[in-house]
């Protein structure tokens, strides 16, 4: 369910972006204003983190994760409704703060029905559900619209949202109040924490913690990696290595897939630790680094002939963050109750986004001095 | 070379200000 929800949630939030051509003709969206309408998201998106984290903390996942999903399906629908500049922006910015609850929810989850050691791969394979997304989005919206219109690529994700919603409603359920589970399967669960969920904290004492901090500071510091390669590796391919966009699917195809192998294999990497006799949180903490390393070798791109073996570096630099970012985010549930990972989680989300906002505004730099320097020779 | 650093980077981090990944002792709310 967390998977398909966060195939969903990565389908939503591209289909603006494969339609931005047709929106240009049929509404005569420019630049600026798709520019605006992207601001909008971003803006609404590093903000929803903080509330959305808060609010699943405090109403808990079985309605929390549907109101949330309700909001961003609502929102990314309204888009069909939308005939200006400003109404996107609008149905942007609520679909922004609808889906940045998906990782608080999922998150949290993921904390109350697996135990520690397991909780890495769990968020592992729905972390990989946003590369099923980058995929699906690029081959479902463009069918939809030849046949049906812009309008209707808008809607026919909310098909599935309603869909998930139904389900989710149905069927989910704590592990302490769902019928289906033995007291065996539980105690499975609650083998590694203490069954208590934890006490209910304020959320601004969240801010005083050290761990909290650590957190942000990681997600600050790699967030913004993930989004240079989703947004500015198709300038650098067109630019260092001259591929048009023809030429582009097979590569950026390969390096989704190589994400989402490392996403759940990164999950995975504790396992084996563990094994050795290192303790949960060490097992973490070298599967970070392992994948941290993997990473490393990203530097040497600039010096590469062939655009293959940037391929190479690439998708293993992207492996290596996806794994990394499964990590990362199950130390959440390592570090705090249950109770507060909800929160814990949108804080840290809130500080990669403004991470990526700044890291951004330096590639913009960086391209502008690159077509710069290229124009000059 | 920013982004091969910045993962190392973050675990420096990380592990200065929760060391062991320490799980925190929240006070109990009345």
């Amino acid at each position: 369910m967390l998977f398909i929800a966060t195939s969903i949630n990565y389908m939503d939030r591209q289909v603006i972006a494969i339609l931005k051509p047709t929106l240009q003709h049929s509404i005569g969206m420019t630049e600026a204003g798709y520019g605006y309408v992207v601001g909008a998201f971003t803006i609404a998106y590093a903000l929803g983190l903080l509330a959305a984290g808060r609010f699943v903390d405090r109403v808990g996942t079985r309605i929390g994760y549907m109101v949330i999903m309700a909001l961003w399906s609502l929102s990314a629908m309204g888009h069909a409704m939308a005939s200006s500049v400003f109404e996107f922006g609008v149905a942007r910015f609520c679909l922004g703060v609808g889906e940045s609850g998906n990782f608080p929810a999922a998150i949290k989850v993921v904390a109350e029905w697996f135990p520690q050691s397991e909780r890495s791969l769990a968020t592992g394979i729905f972390n990989s559900g946003a590369n099923l997304g980058a995929i699906l989005a690029p081959i479902i919206v463009p069918w939809v619209t030849i046949r049906y219109g812009w309008h209707a690529a808008f809607l026919v994700t909310g098909i599935f949202s309603a869909l998930w919603i139904a389900l989710w409603f149905i069927r989910y359920r704590k592990p302490e109040n769902h019928p289906g589970l033995t007291s065996g399967e539980l105690r499975h669960i609650n083998r590694e924490v203490d069954p208590q969920t934890g006490p209910k904290a304020p959320w601004v004492s969240l801010l005083g913690y050290r761990q909290t901090w650590g957190f942000a500071g990681a997600k600050f510091l790699t967030d913004p990696i993930w989004w240079f390669y989703l947004y500015w590796m198709p300038s650098f391919f067109s630019m260092r290595f001259h591929l048009d966009i023809s030429h582009l699917g097979l590569p950026l195809v390969l390096i989704y897939n190589a994400s989402a192998i490392g996403s759940i294999a990164g999950g995975w990497l504790p396992t084996p630790f563990r094994r050795l006799g290192l303790s949960a949180e060490n097992s973490r903490l070298a599967s970070m680094l392992l994948c941290a390393c993997l990473v490393v070798p990203i530097f040497l791109i600039n010096f590469l002939p062939s655009e293959w073996a940037a391929i190479v570096l690439v998708g293993l630099a992207a492996a290596g963050h996806q794994g990394w970012s499964a990590n990362l985010l199950t130390t959440t549930s390592d570090m705090f109750p249950r109770s507060a990972v909800g929160s814990v989680t949108g804080i840290g989300g809130m500080a990669g986004s403004v991470g990526g906002f700044l890291f951004a505004t330096f590639a913009v730099t960086f391209f502008n001095s690159l077509t710069a320097t290229q124009v000059s020779l | 070379v920013i982004a091969a650093s910045a993962y190392l980077l973050a675990l420096v981090v990380l592990y200065s200000l929760a060391p062991g990944l320490k799980k925190v002792e929240m006070g109990l709310r009345a």
